[in-house]
Formats: C-alpha cells, structure tokens, sequence
C-alpha cells in the first residue's frame, strides 16, 4: 500500500460527511412513510408530520395484513418476478451474446430489430388481442413473456460483453470449447456483475408492474401486487375531478396511514434485493480469471 | 472478421459470397441457438401486434377494428402540429427533458465514482443501498411528499425560508421555480438508481491497470481520470445513446401530478396535453401520432448520434 | 317544469345519504314509498334451475373478492327472481387504468360483463352503434318498477335515446345540491362577527378571519378561505353574481352563452386577486398543492382556515374528516350557512345536474330480463342497504336516526360492503347514513341551489364534436388567465383579450354547437315528455 496523502485524506473525509448528507436526504421520505404508517390516523392531518410520528397505532399495518387482495397480490407479484427474472435474465444474455459478436451474420439486423422496439409499439389493443389469441388472460405467461426482453437491457449486455478479452474465448476454442460451452461455462461467470445489475432491473421491472393486469387480468385474484396497491391508495374524488366531472363522491377512502403502511410492506421484498446482490459487484472478477 | 456490409455484391462474387454466408451460418449455429428464444419472444410479443402503429393514420374505433375504421392519413398529426400551442408545448418538452437528460445523464457517473472511492466496504454497501431507495417511491406518493414539503403555507423549506428571514415561495406556482422543481426532483428519485450500472461496469474494471498507475505514482484523482473513467467509457456512450430514446419524453406522470394553469406556459407538454385532449375524446389515434411523432424524433436522433459515435472510432450500438 | 320537480323531491325524499359517502342528491322519486312494491316482476322464468350467471363491472367499494355482500345479494337475487344467480363480480382497476381496462373488456364477447358500470361518455355511442349496449325499456317496464320509480323524469331524459329508446341506467345521481358554504363559528363569536348573508359581508368576516388573529397565537398564521384548485372552491364569490366559468349559461335575451365570458367575472377575478395579495385566500388554493383531496382535508382538518365552499357530508359526525377536526380542535366548530348575496341580490349554491355521473349498460342482448331484474333488485331499499351497510344489529345499529357501524372499517371491507356502490345507488331514506340533521341540509339545498340549476345549460347530447374538439385548449387559455390574475401573475386587463382568444380558439363553433343543440335539446323535451307518459308512466 501505498502511503495516503493528505489531500486524499482530506478528500476522504470530505466524501464521507458527503454521502452521511446524501444517505439522510434520501432515507427521508421512507421515514415520512414510516412516520406517516405508526401515526394516529386522525392525527396526520395536522400537518406537522416532519421527523416524528404523530402518535402511536399500530393498525394501519393490521388493515394491511388483512386484505385478502394485497396477500394474493403478493403470491402473483412473487411468482412472476421469480420466474419472470430467470427467463428475461438468460434469454436477454444469450441474445446479447450472440449479437455482441461482430462476426455474426446479421447481427446488425437483429441490433436494430431490438432497438427498433424500444421506441415503437403496437399499443394495447393490438396486444390485448395476441394474449387473448394466446389463451393467456388471467395466466402469469401473459404477465411474465411479453415483457421479458427489453432493449434496453440487452443493449447494456452487449457492451459488456465486449468488453471480455478475446483471447479467453480463442484460448477455450483450442481447447475444443464450442460457443454455447464459453458461453456457460467462460463469459457467464465473467459476467456477474452485468448479470446481476440487469436481473435486478428486470426484477424491478417485474415487481413494480401493474400494468399487465389491467391489460390482461380479469379475475382479481389475479391481480399483480401493484395494481392492488394503486387501487388502494388512488384517490377516487381527485380521478372524479380531473375527468372533469364535479361531484361528490367521497367513498371511504384509506386512510393516509393504511395507504402508507401498503406502500411500504408491498416495497420491502425488492428492496431488500439490491443489499443481497452487491457481493456480485467485487473488483477484480475478471482480472482473477485472465490469470487463471 | 469485420461485418459484411450487406452492399450489392457484383454478379459473378454473388455464389462466393453465398457459401460463405452458409458456412458463416454453421460456424455460429451456437449462436443463433443462444440467439433464438429471445429473439422468438420479440418477434411474437413486440412485432406480431406492431400492426397497431397505423392507427395513427385512421380514426380508430375499437369496436370496428383497424379493417373497419376510417383511413384518415396524417390528418391526426396536422392536428397534433397545428393545436394552438404546439410550439410551446414542444419547446418545453424539448427544454424539460434536456434538462433532464444533462442532470440525470452526468449525476450517476460522478455519484459512481464517489461511491467507488469510499474505503470502508461496509459503509460502501450501505451507501449504495440508501441512495438507490427513492428510485422505489412512485410519482403518485413523491409528488404528495414534495407537495408537502414545497408549499409556501406551512411546507418544511418555505419555514426554512422564513426563519432566515426570506419570503416564502410558490415552488410549484412560480414559473421561475417549476422547471428546477421537476429537475431536481428527478434526480434526486433516479441518481442513486442510476449509478448502479456504472457500479457494475467500475466492478469490470482490470486491477492491474490501478496497480501500473498507482506504481507510476498516479494519485487517486488521477486514477480515475487515466483508468477508470476510460474503462467504462464504453458503457457511458452506449447509455448516452439509450438514454436520447427519451428525448420527447419530459415525464408525464411527475408534471401531471405537480403542475396547475399558473405553470402551463412551461410545463405543458406533449403528454399533458395530448392527456387533456385525450379527456374530452376517447381518441387512440390521436394518442398514437403523438406517440408515434416521438418515437420517429428518437430513432432519428439515436441513427445519427450512433454513426456519429461510431465515426470517432467508438463502439456504437452495433 | 324543473321546478315543479324538485318541489316534488322535498317532499318526497325522507333523507338522501349514498352509502359509498357523500350521497347527497335528492335524485329519488322517493325512496320510502316504494319500499313495498318491490319484487312483483321477478318470479318469471321460475322453470329454469340452471343459475343464471351475470357478469358484473364494479368500481366501487372495497372490491373484495368472493364476499359475504355478494353471497348476500347472491341470496336475494334467487328469491327475487326464483331461481339461483351466480354473481360474478369483475373488479375495474383504479381510475387512472379504468377506461383502457372497460374499453378492453368491451372489445370482445367473451369478456364483456353482462352489466357494465362505467364512468365514461366518450365510448357510449359506439356501444350503441355497434349494437352491444341494449335498449332496457321493454325490461324495466316488466320488471324495472324499482328503478323507474327511483330516478326522476328529468334525470332519465338525459339516458334517453330519441329512437325511443334507453341504452344505459344511471348509475350514481348525486344529491340535488352537495356543497356548501363553511364557516367557523368558534371565530365567528371570538372576533364578535355576525353571520354573514351578503357577498361583501363575507369578505370582511374572511378578512378578519385572515387578520384578526382567530386562533388567539399572536401570529399571522390562519386564512380566511380554502379549498382545492377547482372553481367550485370559489363557489361564493362566482354564485353570489350568478356566474359559472365552467358551463353554458342561459341570458336574460333567452340566448345561452359560454359562462367564463360574462364581463363580470372580471370584476369577481379581481376581487379574488386582493384577497391573495392581502393573504385572505390560502395560496395552497392556487396550484396543485391543493388538487389532492386529502390535501384539502387535512386543511379542513387542521383548523387553521375560516371558511370553505365544501362537502355538505362533513357535517355526519361520522365523517372522517370532522372526526379529525374535532380530535385536533376540541373547542372548534364548523357550520354551515345558506349561500351568499350577491349585488343583485342573487344567490345560490352549486346544482347537480341531476344526470348522475356514471352509469350501467347491458350488454347481453339474449337475456336483458334478467340483467334487469338483477338491477331491479339491487335498487330495493332492503338490498342496497343490506348490500351497502350490511344487517342491522349484526354490522351496525341505529339509535334515534343516527347510524353507527358496529364494526371495524376494516371488517367492513373483508364483508365487501360497498362492493356493489354505484349501481344504483340511492341517495334518499335508505341512505341511512346521513343523520337527519344532514338528511335536511341536503333537503334545504334543493331549494338554495335552484337559482343557479335555472341558469346553467345542461346538455343531453353526448356528441359533441366541436367542444370535444376544442375544449382542451379553450380550458387551458382559461385557465392560465384566471389563475394568473387571481394569482397576480397576469394583470388583470387581459382578462379584456379573452373573448377575442376564445373565439380564434374555436369558441365561434362550440357557440353555434352548442346553441343548436340547446335548441335541439327543447324540442326533444316534448317529444320525450311524450314518450314517457306512454312508456314509463304506466309502469312506475
């Protein structure tokens, strides 16, 4: 090691009282949930929720675990991250990898052929007709397959991949190797870090959609965890007021404490992802396995 | 091998060219195998309904189908670029989501970079775990919170203000303030979110290169400047061209749920207006121009910026 | 006409209550006297064992699936109509998603529900063009007696097709008249002030609300009004001049004109303007700080404001709101106070249009009977009730007219109650929520809001072609100038360029538009008082 400077000491010190600064300002607004979930339901309306609970009650999280909708929301949210994950996962690598080739026959049509649906959809109806067509309604294959691929993801894929050396796939192809072998067994574990970044974007994707079971669900048992939880916490007078139509209908929403309470148990599986997945992200991966 | 460009081959190298397209073919048979699932679930789920586009050139009625509505031709796009504020509604969209894009595109690179220097790996981890959370707060309750926090009665900044003396301001009812609102909104939610690609890519980076630098007597900041910043370079610009593919998108949802009349002149934008036309007449083709209008922009700018990228020696999207 | 109507609602209404909140319309030809003549037009049919299963679209209430509201309308439904029906609840997403979701749903035979409840106007005519919304009038006068006797003449004219025929059923009719002008009276007394009755008077007892310290804390910190960011909010400053910016207004010349460019509505925009720049309106008023109902309840709730234009339901003491008021102000106290005087002497509060904001389509076309009978049964006083509040003295009690849940809001949500809201839901004595108090503010509306129902236009045609078209950008126009002069952003002399901008954004069609469909709309009126002596009142 080499000794530490006193202008990186200082600089260290420096980013450290940065990120303590940064950490507080982002961890705010899950602590004005959390404040806002344990308050007294008639007490948040004084408006001076700001660092401490207004009150103690614990039954906002109660209501929670009682709905039946949000639990079953829960299981179909689950399944489909799940499976959803491992299939765009691998299916997105494999494509990448071979696209990542720059002596692939095509591989420019197929780049643009992915690109090109980034930015151009057939909209709702078109699709809604295609599961239908599929006999997927109310299937976790119409939540799961459609959105499995995204260009985005593979387009990060790409570039990281080309980023491995050539010469370890050269050095595996000597040795007898085909692609599909330097693909499993070379360039997959080489590439934990991208694996993991883009699973996780997929995983949030998954879990955060709400919009494949407004498209395709019909039994409510069927809906996906966020549709539950954006029926829950939507605000019917407000929806009445922007269509334009005056009126009142003040249906007996959840209380801002309820709706609080949803949001943050609904969010707390993926967010306890990310923690789990850094250990994917250590230096000198690669490097070791050149070595090797 | 370099890419065979698809030109038209002279008559008599047509067969050469043929075999070898063949064989190239089964040398990568392992490929395409890798290839096709994917690219299945693409054909079947993104193109098979990408028909639906051509209702932007009809006036659409869902229970007539596309073979039973009216053809309409561009008649949806006239009325797009003649609506009585098409400019301002273009220009703010441009403005907001440029604004956007230079905030949101250099943030998470220098936030990697930062994180990247802590030493303490624990703190490291926890750092990243804490700056990435608001990316998980939907619009829907952070535009609550910050209308909380912003408004000039008894909002926590406007007490701030007040307590050093100032006089309180209308964050979202100013139009001097709207757009930095949106701004800094946006990157506070999506900043940490976006530094995790970036984490991923440092991660790639090859430890010897430190090391040769560190023997060179390279300090830290130069470190990164000579090491890192182009080790990852590579993903910066595939990002950069990504990201253009939002060019017209400002972000409906975060404006709709912050702005008011007092801000229209620069806040409104496509999708808010399209939105509020879209009240008045249940109108899909009206929807699907205007969508159809951005996604033209993009894929046009994401072409040029890609061979321009391409041009200067880079790697580009293919 | 109209009024005759309404006079015949104040007798008739025993107490107007909705069980998913704020009912508030007097929307029934009296609920009370019908209870007996239910079920007469079910029993046909009585061979079929097979049930009879009838899809249903539902928005409101908890949406619970599988629930004990829906065994129980379950139940009901057999012994009305004689043999066993199998609910099958379809549960629309949240009103974001809601139109795409119903609009899908429609798009093919196999999922279109066999009742469809929807919010929407826009796709209406389409169903009726492509023939999947059936006409209802031969069902509802065999067995629709519920209904026909629930809705009043003047509400179903606005379902009536002019084929003669009716395509969907209202939904939800608010109250004739469900806001009202709040005042503190706590304040009131303190600062020695009179209720106010004249518009001026208003705005001195506001100011010194604002000014007069009524909170006794020795600091500048209460307003004199609040509200959200719609115009109904300034409800007492535009009705007390007989203005409304939102809708066509008639004109003493008998011509009918676009309401936001009356000239004086300059004069009310000024106004409003000195008291934001004197601190008396709360600038929360003005942005979308205050879009959010919640916002504006916590507002309502944290007591710092002396007056509003709001929800005649905030006086249920069961309202959550005013709970959350009285646990934070003890001593505090609201009240509510007929509408203001304008200069004229003119004064009203806000009117419903008596049309009902949402309504039901059948989309059947083999078995419409039935799908009427299900609704018929549904509008029965016992049912809704039953549907809607549960059993009394299983789920809640009544003690001298003040209804009171015996259970948890959350149990309540477990049992579905509220699932099948909207669906004909009844405002009037089997609204049993309302405590009289507030059954009788809502009465005393009818006539306080009457004024204004006289001016406004209210338009039967769903197409409207040249409004649809340029609505959005007259709105937005509008909008920016008004806010911008209340909010002193834009002096008040643009208000003088507006009718000029109007009229080059379209305002000259929408004006002929609308005209002849006023026009229209009368000489339909007679045709249909026709069609309902003949066709509706022989069965009610």
């Amino acid at each position: 090691m080499t000794p530490i400077s006193g202008g990186e000491r200082a600089f260290n010190a420096a980013n450290i009282a940065f990120f303590i600064l940064l950490m507080a300002l982002m961890i705010y607004p899950f602590w004005y949930m959390v404040m806002a979930s344990v308050s007294d339901p008639d007490l948040t309306a004084s408006g001076g929720l700001f660092l401490l609970p207004a009150g103690f009650s614990s039954t906002a999280y109660q209501a929670v675990f009682q709905n039946v909708s949000i639990l079953s929301g829960f299981k179909v949210t689950i399944i489909t991250t799940a499976a959803g994950t491992l299939i765009g996962t691998f299916f997105s690598a494999g494509m990448a990898y071979a696209v990542s080739k720059k002596r692939l026959r095509g591989g420019k049509f197929f780049s643009l052929l992915i690109l090109f649906t980034m930015l151009f959809s057939g909209g709702l109806v078109p699709s809604y007709l295609l599961v239908k067509m599929l006999g997927l309604i109310d299937s976790y294959g119409a939540f799961i397959l459609p959105g499995a691929i995204g260009a985005w993801n593979i387009f990060v894929m790409i570039s990281f991949f080309r980023g491995i050396p050539d010469e370890l796939e050269e050095a595996a192809k000597i040795d007898g190797a085909n692609d599909l072998t330097v693909f499993f067994r070379i360039v997959l574990p080489l590439s934990k870090p991208v694996l993991a970044t883009v699973g996780l974007f997929i995983a949030v994707g998954y879990w955060n959609d709400f919009f494949s079971s407004v498209l395709y669900a019909t039994e409510k048992d069927m809906w996906q965890l966020q549709m539950v939880l954006k029926d829950l916490i939507s605000n019917t007078s407000q929806a009445i007021s922007q269509a334009g139509i005056s009126v009142a209908v003040q249906q007996q929403v959840n209380p801002f404490t309820v709706k609080m309470a949803s949001i943050l148990v609904s969010s707390a599986p993926i967010l306890a992802v990310y923690p789990f997945l850094q250990k994917h992200f250590v230096k000198g991966a690669l490097i070791g396995s050149v070595k090797g | 091998m370099a890419v065979t460009k698809p030109a038209v081959l002279a008559g008599e190298r047509k067969r050469a060219a043929r075999g070898t397209l063949l064989k190239d073919i089964a040398r990568d048979r392992y490929l395409y195998l890798l290839l096709l699932p994917g690219l299945l679930l693409v054909l079947v789920f993104k193109y098979m309904p990408m028909y639906g586009v051509v209702i932007a050139f009809q006036e659409y009625n869902i229970y007539k189908g596309i073979s039973g509505s009216e053809w309409v031709g561009f008649d949806q796009f006239t009325r797009l670029f003649h609506s009585p504020d098409f400019g301002e509604i273009l220009g703010n969209t441009i403005i907001i989501s440029l604004y956007k894009l230079a905030a949101s595109f250099t943030l998470p690179i220098i936030l990697a970079l930062l994180l990247n220097e802590l030493r303490s790996k624990l703190f490291k981890r926890f750092a990243q775990s804490v700056v990435y959370l608001p990316h998980f707060i939907s619009w829907v309750i952070f535009s609550g919170i910050l209308i909380t926090f912003l408004n000039p009665v008894d909002g926590l900044l406007n007490m701030i203000i007040q307590r050093f003396g100032g006089m309180p301001v209308d964050f979202l009812g100013d139009v001097r303030y709207f757009r930095s609102v949106l701004v800094i909104s946006d990157v506070y939610k999506e900043v940490g979110w976006g530094t995790i690609i970036y984490l991923a890519a440092i991660a790639g980076v090859n430890a010897d290169l430190y090391e040769a630098a560190r023997i060179d007597g390279a300090s830290k900041l130069k470190q990164t400047w000579h090491v890192t910043l182009p080790a990852i370079r590579p993903v910066i610009l595939i990002l950069l061209i990504l990201s253009l593919a939002n060019i017209l998108e400002a972000g409906f949802q975060q404006i709709f749920l912050l702005y008011s009349p007092l801000v229209y002149d620069v806040a409104d934008i496509i999708d808010t207006y399209v939105y509020r036309v879209g009240i008045q007449e249940a109108n899909y083709s009206y929807a699907t121009a205007a969508g159809l209008f951005k996604s033209a922009v993009a894929m046009a700018l994401i072409l040029s910026v890609n061979a321009i990228v391409k041009k200067s020696g880079q790697e580009g999207l293919w | 006409m109209l009024l005759s109507v309404s006079l015949a609602m104040a007798v008739l209404t025993a107490a107007c209550s909705g069980g998913n909140g704020n009912g508030d319309s007097a929307a029934g030809n009296g609920g009370a006297a019908n209870t007996a003549a239910l079920n007469s037009g079910g029993g046909a049919k009585e061979a079929s064992k097979e049930p009879y299963k009838i899809k249903m679209a539902l928005m409101a209430g908890p949406k619970t699936p599988d629930s004990w509201a829906e065994k129980a309308l379950e139940e009901e439904l057999a012994k009305s109509m004689g043999r066993p029906v199998d609910v099958q609840p379809i549960f629309l997403p949240d009103w974001s998603e809601l139109n795409t979701k119903i609009n899908l749903l429609m798009s093919a035979k196999d999922t279109r529900p066999g009742i469809l409840w929807t919010g929407d106007t826009k796709e209406y005519a389409k169903w009726v063009d492509a023939g999947i919304a059936q006409d209802v009038t031969p069902s509802l006068q065999k067995y629709g007696k519920q209904i026909l006797d629930y809705y009043r003449k003047d509400t179903l004219f606005y379902h009536w097709d002019k084929s003669g025929k009716i395509f969907r059923i209202p939904g939800d009719v608010p109250e004739a008249s469900y806001m009202t002008t709040i005042l503190r009276k706590d304040w009131l007394d303190k600062l020695g002030l009179q209720v106010p009755a004249t518009l001026d008077e208003y705005v001195e007892v506001i100011r010194a609300f604002a000014n007069g310290d009524p909170d006794g804390n020795g600091k500048k910190d209460t307003y004199g009004i609040s509200g959200d960011n719609y115009y109904r909010s300034l409800a007492p400053f535009f009705y007390a001049n007989g203005l409304d910016v939102e809708n066509f207004v008639k004109q003493p010349d008998g011509s009918i004109k676009f309401g936001a460019l009356d000239p004086k509505v300059k004069d009310v925009l000024g106004l409003l303007n000195k008291l934001y720049k004197e601190g008396v309106m709360d600038p929360r008023m003005t942005t979308s700080a205050n879009n959010d109902d919640n916002k504006v309840n916590d507002i309502y709730a944290s007591g710092k404001v002396g007056s509003f234009y709001r929800w005649v339901d905030y006086f249920n003491p069961g309202n959550s709101v005013n709970m959350s008021f009285k646990k934070l102000n003890p001593t505090g106290e609201y009240i509510s106070v007929p509408p203001m005087k304008g200069p004229d002497g003119f004064s009203s509060d806000l009117p419903d249009p008596g049309i009902g904001w949402c309504y039901l389509v059948v989309t059947d076309a083999t078995d419409v009977d039935s799908a009427v009978q299900v609704l018929n049964t549904m509008a029965t006083p016992e049912v809704f009730k039953k549907i809607t509040f549960g059993n009394e003295g299983e789920h809640y009690k009544m003690e001298s007219g003040i209804f009171t849940p015996t259970i948890q809001p959350e149990e309540g949500s477990r049992l579905g109650l509220g699932n099948f809201g909207w669906y004909v839901q009844r405002k009037d004595a089997a609204n049993i929520k309302n405590t009289p108090e507030v059954t009788k503010m809502f009465e005393d509306k009818i006539a306080t809001s009457q004024p204004m129902r006289d001016k406004i236009v209210v338009f039967k045609a769903i197409e409207r072609p040249e409004w649809d078209r340029y609505s959005a950008d007259i709105k937005k126009v509008r909008d920016e100038l008004f806010w911008g002069i209340i909010t002193g952003k834009t002096p008040l002399d643009a208000f003088d360029k507006w009718p000029a901008q109007y009229e080059k954004l379209g305002g000259k069609k929408v004006d002929e538009e609308a005209a002849g469909m006023f026009d229209k709309e009368q000489a339909e009126r007679v045709e249909y008082d026709k069609w309902y002596e003949e066709n509706i009142t022989p069965y009610k």
